[in-house]
């Protein structure tokens, strides 16, 4: 099968060469990433660009995204953040061809996302996509977030609302996010229809931004576009579909909802003096060794 | 006025805060020792960090003192207003917990962060030592075949007979 390349992208390097790693995360919170100076590891030169997909308890499904994305022939490494699931998550995803970086406990939707971007900082990839193991995002949509991020975007965010034919969802969930939506656009400048979109592409100034010790663990949405929005990042929202949920649970369901809105809240509120990270280091898991 | 104001402030109502009862007095006084060497008991056994013994023992030590001396806890409760010594007590123990709980929600916030950053890490590097140690195999593998390390060997013996 013959490999897909997407047409200004560069073509795959010769996998024998050692490559350099790309430099820790600077101190400042969003700075254009610096060439790497010193660590090259004997790995293989990966492609240009990541798909990052996070993954909790996930197994009977994330096989299948990998797969469905592999069978598409893109010019792209699949790493599938395993968030520490008690199943068998992490072995189906090697199976079916990912790299998987494992946590060895849970930490959270956001952890195992900044896990993702940390390991794009850390081999150099000019690009990341993003999207969940649970088979709500549709793998022939990454190529439109590929080519917003090409056309000059550094956020690329798949909106299920732009085309219209959005999967049902709760009262409280359409209320919340018409709400947030309604924040972000105000906040970012920049008409933003959903939110908490987990279908994404990051240009490689915003993976820079977002390898930062200080991203949030949990619901990382409208207060990471804020944040991008405020670092300067060119956020254009792209039209997707999205699929009823296969199976597993909703990060969004129960009390997690209420916990959701306190959250947003609080971040929101304090989001222009709040310092980034709690410590001084702000690369403790980006920074080569 | 205002002079005669302060004065009946700092003045408090002296002579209606009776000092402690010699019962009350033996009470505070035994549960303040009894908490000092139960603290102490915990740091000899290294079950509590030097670290955060010290409030506990600054906690009795006061404790004690107040027990001890009567006019310095009715003096503080004409301070802070208090209807008696005891309910100074009383509220000196929830301003002290009060402030240890806060304390430590933020200690558990930080080594939330920190527990939180080094488990992603060892994640990362997990997966990098693997990469290599499967990288390594690959290369040690090709060296075992006739095309590596043998030949160079028998290349440096056709050197010698030539």
């Amino acid at each position: 099968m013959t490999s897909r390349s997407w047409s200004p992208a560069p073509a795959r390097p010769d996998p024998t060469r050692q490559i350099t790693l790309g430099g820790c995360a600077s101190p400042t919170y969003a700075s254009v990433p610096t060439p790497g100076t010193a660590t090259a590891l004997p790995l293989p030169a990966p492609a240009t660009t990541v798909l990052v997909i996070p993954a909790y308890r996930e197994e009977g499904r994330v096989g299948d995204v990998v797969r469905q994305v592999r069978r598409l022939g893109l010019d792209l490494d699949v790493l599938v953040v395993d968030d520490g699931s008690p199943d068998g998550t992490a072995d189906e995803a090697r199976v079916a061809g990912a790299t998987v970086v494992r946590h060895p406990f849970n930490l959270g939707y956001g952890s195992a996302l900044h896990t993702g971007y940390c390991h794009a900082r850390r081999r150099g990839y000019s690009r990341l996509l993003q999207m969940d193991a649970d088979g709500q995002h549709d793998a022939t949509m990454l190529e439109r977030l590929v080519e917003t991020l090409d056309g000059g975007a550094d956020i690329a965010l798949g909106s299920r609302y732009l085309g219209g034919d959005a999967p049902r969802s709760s009262l409280v969930r359409r209320v919340g996010t018409r709400l947030f939506a309604k924040v972000a656009s105000l906040w970012t400048g920049v008409r933003i229809t959903d939110p908490t979109s987990g279908f994404q592409g990051l240009s490689a100034r915003a993976i820079a931004t977002v390898a930062n010790d200080g991203f949030p663990e949990d619901y990382p949405d409208t207060d990471v576009l804020v944040e991008h929005a405020r670092s300067g990042m060119k956020i254009v929202e792209v039209p997707v579909v999205m699929h009823e949920r296969l199976g597993g649970m909703s990060m969004h369901r129960g009390a997690r909802i209420a916990w959701y809105a306190y959250k947003m809240l609080v971040t929101l509120l304090l989001l222009p003096v709040r310092r980034p990270t709690p410590l001084r280091r702000r690369d403790t898991v980006a920074r080569l060794p | 006025m205002s002079a005669s104001l302060a004065m009946s402030l700092l003045a408090g109502t002296a002579e209606e805060l009776q000092p402690l009862l010699d019962r009350q007095r033996f009470v505070a006084l035994a549960i303040a020792i009894g908490v000092l060497l139960f603290v102490l008991e915990l740091v000899r056994r290294r079950k509590l960090r030097e670290e955060y013994s010290w409030v506990w023992i600054g906690t009795s030590v006061a404790l004690i003192v107040l027990a001890i001396s009567n006019d310095l806890l009715v003096t503080l409760s004409q301070w802070v207003g208090a209807a008696s010594p005891v309910s100074t007590l009383f509220f000196g123990a929830f301003v002290f917990l009060l402030a240890l709980v806060l304390q430590y929600s933020v200690r558990l916030s930080r080594l939330t962060h920190r527990h939180r950053t080094l488990a992603q890490r060892l994640a990362l590097l997990e997966q990098e030592v693997s990469e290599l140690r499967a990288a390594g195999r690959t290369r040690a593998g090709a060296d075992r075949t006739v095309e590596n390390a043998p030949r160079r060997v028998s290349d440096q013996g056709r050197d010698v007979v030539a």
